[in-house]
């Protein structure tokens, strides 16, 4: 407790150290502290979960109310009696603004050059956090004689001097499965989680005129810091436990940050986890094209000119699909012929139908 | 509980017909990416 408060207490004082205060004015703070404790006991039978989540940002807001982009997100789930997950992204600027634009979208790539990783290099530069002012800021004398620190150049906001970033997470994560007896499942599991992330950034200024009047646009560091993790239902297999875990972390400051940001996969930490459970939120099918013989008389007996209602044929394919319990559409069910049990699937179909 | 259908390699000519087939079947997503190695088409379909 005392090293956890201690992070958080150093961090503030290299912070006034490295470059005065300034925090709301020219400086933006921004945190998170999570703590969840999850624990499940089969004596006597309780399932308890404690969540603490704090989130905070201190940002300057600049004339019509306009904000620089931060992004914090957290999910817990456990689908089964034990098997938690937890996902965590922490982001400013670019990276903030390019997980909230895209979100759960594929990863993005310019148009006719979809297998260019390179050309996301350049997409990066569509994702602009840079806040456009018709008016040079200004920090009200009071305030900027207790925290705003002018730099170098005379300049509250950031010009051309170098100014410190400090980005930081801190996290722990601990588990205890147990079993008293031979069960296949445990008699008790815990899980503790900890998680802080904070970052500190000066807000840069740049006049976009070259008459000195503006406009003006402002802009903080782009940073990313996710984390995403999971835990799957664990067993006892012929006396040994048993569990799948998987665990990964991103943390990135700059373009680095913003391409990270752009990668789905990086993305999933506030939607979708990477853990074995992922299946239980989305069902994922996945095969080669292949239509076989017996899948063309059954498309082309659902296309042909009928004097049936047009979409009869379509109808009663997925009401087979659904009789029959096979979770697939009918594109799907049509154009996988190489999947297991399709040709009985497809011959029982074209038997209840007589099809030629 | 939603559910993504992906199918792999589909011939250039049948591109079309398919993400039809899709919106027919009410996806409320298609994308379609050339595969680097085929030189054929990936078909991922997003339903609710």
């Amino acid at each position: 407790m005392i090293r956890r408060m201690a992070w958080f207490v150093g961090a503030i004082v290299i912070m006034a150290n490295l470059g005065g205060c300034g925090i709301g004015y020219n400086r933006v703070l921004f945190g998170t502290k999570t703590n969840v404790g999850f624990d499940v006991d089969t004596k006597p039978p309780v399932v308890q979960l404690n969540i603490n989540r704090k989130e905070g940002v201190i940002a300057p807001q600049f004339e019509n109310g306009m904000k620089l982009p931060v992004l914090a997100s957290f999910r817990f789930e456990s689908s089964k009696s034990f098997s938690p997950n937890i996902g965590s992204a922490f982001a400013t600027g670019d990276a903030a603004l390019t997980l909230a634009a895209l979100y759960d979208d594929d990863t993005p790539t310019l148009e006719n050059e979809p297998d260019g990783w390179m050309q996301r290099l350049e997409l990066i530069k569509k994702f602009n956090s840079s806040l456009t002012l018709n008016h040079k800021p200004t920090i009200p004398d009071n305030a900027a004689m207790l925290f705003a620190e002018k730099g170098p150049d005379g300049e509250y906001f950031q010009q051309t001097d170098v100014r410190p970033v400090f980005f930081g997470t801190d996290t722990s994560l601990g588990l205890k499965i147990g079993w008293s007896g031979a069960g296949a499942f445990p008699d008790s599991a815990k899980l503790g989680f900890n998680r802080k992330e904070l970052a500190w950034v000066p807000v840069s200024i740049r006049d976009e005129s070259s008459d000195g009047l503006g406009p003006y646009s402002v802009k903080t560091s782009s940073l990313l810091a996710t984390i995403d993790s999971g835990i799957g239902q664990p067993t006892l297999v012929d006396g040994a436990p048993q569990t799948d875990i998987q665990y990964v972390q991103y943390f990135a400051t700059g373009d680095a940050a913003t391409l990270l940001a752009l990668q789905q996969n990086v993305r999933m930490a506030m939607i979708i986890r990477l853990d074995p459970n992922r299946q239980m939120l989305v069902e994922v099918y996945s095969a080669p094209y292949r239509v076989s013989e017996l899948a063309r008389r059954i498309k082309k007996w659902r296309d042909e000119t009928s004097d049936q209602e047009p979409n009869l044929r379509r109808i009663l394919i997925t009401d087979f699909l659904r009789r029959e319990n096979i979770g697939v559409s009918t594109a799907f069910w049509l154009r996988t012929s190489n999947e297991p049990g399709r040709a009985e699937q497809y011959q029982k179909f074209i038997d209840e139908n007589d099809i030629e | 509980m939603a559910r993504t259908e992906e199918l792999k390699n589909v011939p250039k000519k049948e591109v079309g017909d398919t993400v039809d087939d899709f919106i027919a079947d009410g996806a409320t997503k298609v994308t379609v990416n050339k595969n680097p190695t085929s030189g054929k088409w990936n078909i991922k379909a997003t339903f609710p």
